[in-house]
C-alpha cells in the first residue's frame, strides 16, 4: 500500500513537473485519398531537454545565422507573454485560411489550406526556454 | 468492519493528499508564469494597431492583423538592422523631388487650421490640411472608378517621427506616442477592389 502510494505521489509530482510548461502540439493532415495524418502531443519541458540532445554543431552553425535575431525574438516572447490573448493575423483567400493566435499563454498557428491542415501549438514558456537554451550556445562576442 | 473502514479513509486521506500536491505543485508553476499575472492589467491597458484589408467581393481575399503596441515598440527596441537601430530608421534624406519634408511640416505646424494643399489635375485630387491637432490627407485618383486615401495623423506622432536627428526617423517614438493616444482612424484607403484600413483603439480584434 505505501509503495503504492509513493508511486502515484511521484507520477502526480512528475506528471505536475513534466506539464508546467504546457504541452507542444503538431496536427497535420493532408487532404488527399491516403494521405498521412501526424498528431503529436509533447510536454514543452522535453523540448530544451531535446536541444541538449541535438547535433551541437549543427545548432552552433544555425545560431551563427540567426544571432542579431535572438533578441527581437527575446523581445517579442516576453511582451507577447505580456498581452492577452488575441488573433494577431487572419489571412483568409478563396484557398487557404490563416490564423496566429495567442490562446491559454501558447502561440497558436493554425493553416487550412485545399491540400492540408496544419495546426502548431507551442507555450510561450517552452519557447523561451528553448531560447535560453539555444543563446547559451552562443559564442561570446 | 473498522479496519476496512479505515483503509478506504486512509487511502482517500492519501489521494487527497497527493492531488494537494499535485495542484499545489502546478498552481505554483502557474504563479511563477509571468503571462499569468498580468494578463488582465494588459488587457486594458494595452493599445492595440489594426490593420484590415478586405476585398469587396464577399468571397475575395482578407488580411486582418491585430497587434498589441507594446509588442511592436519591443520588438522595434531590439532590432539593430541594416537601417533600422531599436527603432530609429536613418535616412539619407528626408527630401523628395527637392522637397524638404521637415521644413514643410514645420510651416504647416505652425500654422492655423485650415486647407493648406490643394491639388486639382487631371488626373487625381490631393488635399492637405490641419485639423485640431491632426494632419490630414485626402487623395483620389480620377483615372480609376472609385479611389480614395484618406491619412489623418495626430501632430504629436509625427513630432515624436522626426524628434531624431536630420537623416532619422525615429519610429519607437511615434508610436510610444501613438499608443498613448485616443481611439483613432490612421490611415483608409478604398478603391473598387480593396478597403484598407489602419486604426488605433483598445480593443484586441477587429469588428
Amino acid at each position: 500500500m505505501i509503495i503504492a502510494k509513493i508511486l502515484l505521489g511521484t507520477a502526480v509530482l512528475g506528471g505536475a513537473v513534466a506539464m508546467q510548461d504546457g504541452i507542444v502540439t503538431v496536427n497535420v493532415r493532408e487532404k488527399h485519398p491516403g494521405g498521412h495524418h501526424i498528431w503529436v502531443a509533447a510536454p514543452g519541458v522535453l523540448v530544451p531537454l531535446g536541444l541538449k540532445f541535438a547535433p551541437r554543431h549543427e545548432l552552433e552553425e544555425q545560431m551563427r545565422c540567426s544571432r542579431e535575431w535572438l533578441p527581437v525574438v527575446h523581445a517579442a516572447l516576453r511582451e507577447l507573454q505580456k498581452s492577452p490573448d488575441a488573433i494577431f493575423v487572419e489571412v483568409q483567400t478563396a484557398r487557404e485560411h490563416v490564423l496566429v493566435q495567442k490562446s491559454w499563454g501558447r502561440i497558436q498557428v493554425d493553416v487550412d489550406t485545399d491540400d492540408a491542415e496544419v495546426h502548431v501549438a507551442v507555450p510561450l514558456r517552452t519557447a523561451q526556454h528553448a531560447l535560453a537554451e539555444l543563446e547559451e550556445l552562443q559564442p561570446a562576442s | 468492519m473498522t479496519t476496512g473502514k479505515t483503509k478506504t479513509a486512509g487511502a482517500l486521506a492519501a489521494i487527497a493528499a497527493l492531488t494537494f500536491i499535485g495542484v499545489s505543485a502546478i498552481t505554483l508553476a502557474a504563479q511563477n508564469d509571468p503571462n499569468a499575472a498580468p494578463q488582465g492589467a494588459s488587457a486594458t491597458a494595452d493599445r492595440w494597431l489594426h490593420v484590415s484589408v478586405i476585398n469587396r467581393d464577399p468571397k475575395g481575399d482578407r488580411v486582418r492583423v491585430n497587434l498589441p503596441i507594446s509588442v511592436a515598440e519591443g520588438v522595434l527596441s531590439s532590432v539593430k538592422h541594416d537601417r533600422l537601430d531599436h527603432g530609429v530608421i536613418k535616412v539619407d534624406q528626408l527630401k523628395m523631388d527637392e522637397v524638404d519634408f521637415r521644413k514643410l511640416y514645420a510651416s504647416l505646424k505652425s500654422a492655423k487650421d485650415g486647407e493648406y494643399v490643394t491639388v486639382e489635375s487631371a488626373s487625381c485630387n490631393v488635399r492637405v490640411a490641419k485639423d485640431n491637432g491632426f494632419f490630414i490627407v485626402r487623395a483620389n485618383d480620377k483615372s480609376k472608378k472609385e479611389s480614395n486615401i484618406y491619412v489623418r495623423m495626430p501632430f504629436a506622432v509625427v513630432d515624436a517621427l522626426f524628434s531624431g536627428k536630420p537623416d532619422e526617423l525615429n519610429v519607437l517614438a511615434a508610436l510610444r506616442v501613438l499608443s498613448s493616444h485616443g481611439d483613432s482612424e490612421l490611415v483608409s484607403v478604398k478603391d473598387s477592389e480593396n478597403t484598407v484600413r489602419v486604426w488605433v483603439d483598445s480593443k484586441n480584434s477587429t469588428d
